[in-house]
């Protein structure tokens, strides 16, 4: 009876080991900005501002602004600021705020890949794209967790912007993704009033809708910014378009 | 006594799941071309109406696509600002069927009006595509005020 017990509280033990220690295996990690490999082209650029056609989202026009881990992105009366490094995304409305769980689709490839494996090359061939001389580089990620997932790039790097990428072709896994193409490229800091919070938004709780957050509750999660970006009592930049 | 309350229980809840009508949603996507025609329902009793389909009208603002999904309850994180509680989680193979190999995954909250259109582009990432509120809309639907679909943004 004692062998038995003693048998059972070991395979007892030894199973609950087992799950624990699968549980941290799948766990999910944070992505690192500190990528494997080379040094990821799109974290060269930490500040501008552009114009974005194409690109995931199939963006026309679409007003962007790079600062630090934030990439703004401005839609007919409100606007989106995606956390480049947490992957959410605050959603500003006029009367309305919410942190989105997701990057915004205008952010990518800023957003993406963060801890995939990159390679970088440089082909040493040239091309004029918008009146800009481009080198072109070609970069590979390749996902380290397993999965072989690999996204090939084609950048143009225009040589009068530092290199700035305003063109960029895609695949995954031999799949071609929607070109991208930047246009009006600053590389000039943006304002940082735009991306400050109007006053009413101030504690952006997950899913909460503006006004109905609670002073004396703590919000179930941090503003993503708080960090990067003081507190402003100004209304919402007015959109670019 | 008690036994036979809980059979007759029993029975009337089957009989009110397997009597439950469907509901059907029509709505328009505020500012876009294109709309939705969904029908919830149950796929038999006991089950409660969990079962999407319909019809992502006018999608690219001149074609329908089939759509299909469930209803669920789903975190207010990954939906439009302010909206909670189920969606109508549904995706459409509009991207597709002009030769984008991405998925799109639409929630639509039917209490709140208002819907979150989510793409997954490269076998790696699910990203927010569009968001907004809907208004509902006669039947057979026509063309909505916008014009681009919601899925161009």
């Amino acid at each position: 009876m004692t062998k038995r017990s003693l048998l059972l509280t070991l395979i007892s033990s030894i199973m609950v080991l087992t799950i624990c220690l699968a549980g941290q295996t799948d766990k999910k990690q944070t992505p690192v900005l500190a990528d494997a490999g080379a040094a990821n082209p799109f974290g060269e650029f930490r500040s501008f501002s552009a114009v974005l056609n194409g690109g995931i989202g199939r963006d026309h026009d679409r007003k962007i602004y790079r600062s630090g881990d934030l990439m703004r992105l401005d839609f007919e009366n409100y606007y989106r600021i995606t956390d480049l490094r947490k992957l959410t995304t605050q959603s500003i409305h006029p009367d309305r705020c919410a942190l989105v769980q997701a990057p915004d689709a205008g952010s990518y490839p800023f957003s993406a890949y963060h801890d995939f494996k990159i390679g970088r090359s440089l082909t040493g061939e040239k091309e004029t794209v918008d009146g800009h001389v481009c080198q072109i580089e070609n970069v590979t990620f390749t996902s380290t967790d397993g999965r072989f997932v690999t996204i090939k790039m084609k950048l143009w790097k225009a040589e009068d912007m530092n290199g700035f990428p305003i063109q960029i072709e895609a695949e995954a896994n031999g799949i071609k993704l929607t070109p991208l193409h930047y246009s009006n490229v600053s590389l000039t800091p943006p304002d940082p009033k735009l991306f400050q919070h109007p006053a009413k938004c101030l504690k952006i709780t997950q899913g909460s809708q503006m006004g109905t957050t609670k002073k004396d509750s703590a919000p179930s999660r941090p503003a993503p910014d708080d960090k990067t970006a003081p507190a402003a009592t100004q209304p919402p930049q007015k959109p670019q378009q | 006594m008690k036994k036979m309350l809980l059979v007759i229980s029993l029975v009337l809840c089957l009989s009110a799941f397997s009597a439950a009508k469907d509901t059907f949603y029509n709505f328009t996507l505020d500012g876009f071309c294109d709309g939705m025609s969904l029908r919830l329902y149950t796929p038999g009793a006991p089950v409660p109406k969990i079962l999407v389909g319909g019809l992502h009208v006018l999608g690219d603002c001149v074609n329908n696509f089939n759509v299909g999904g469930f209803k669920h309850g789903i975190s207010p994180t990954v939906q439009y600002p302010g909206s909670t509680g189920a969606v109508l989680d549904v995706s459409d193979p509009l991207l597709g069927l002009f030769g984008i190999d991405a998925s799109l995954q639409f929630l639509i909250n039917t209490n709140f009006h208002t819907w979150t259109i989510y793409e997954g582009p490269d076998g790696v990432g699910n990203y927010l595509l569009n968001e907004g509120t809907y208004s509902n809309a006669a039947k057979p639907m026509t063309k909505g005020v916008g014009t681009k679909a919601s899925v161009t943004r």
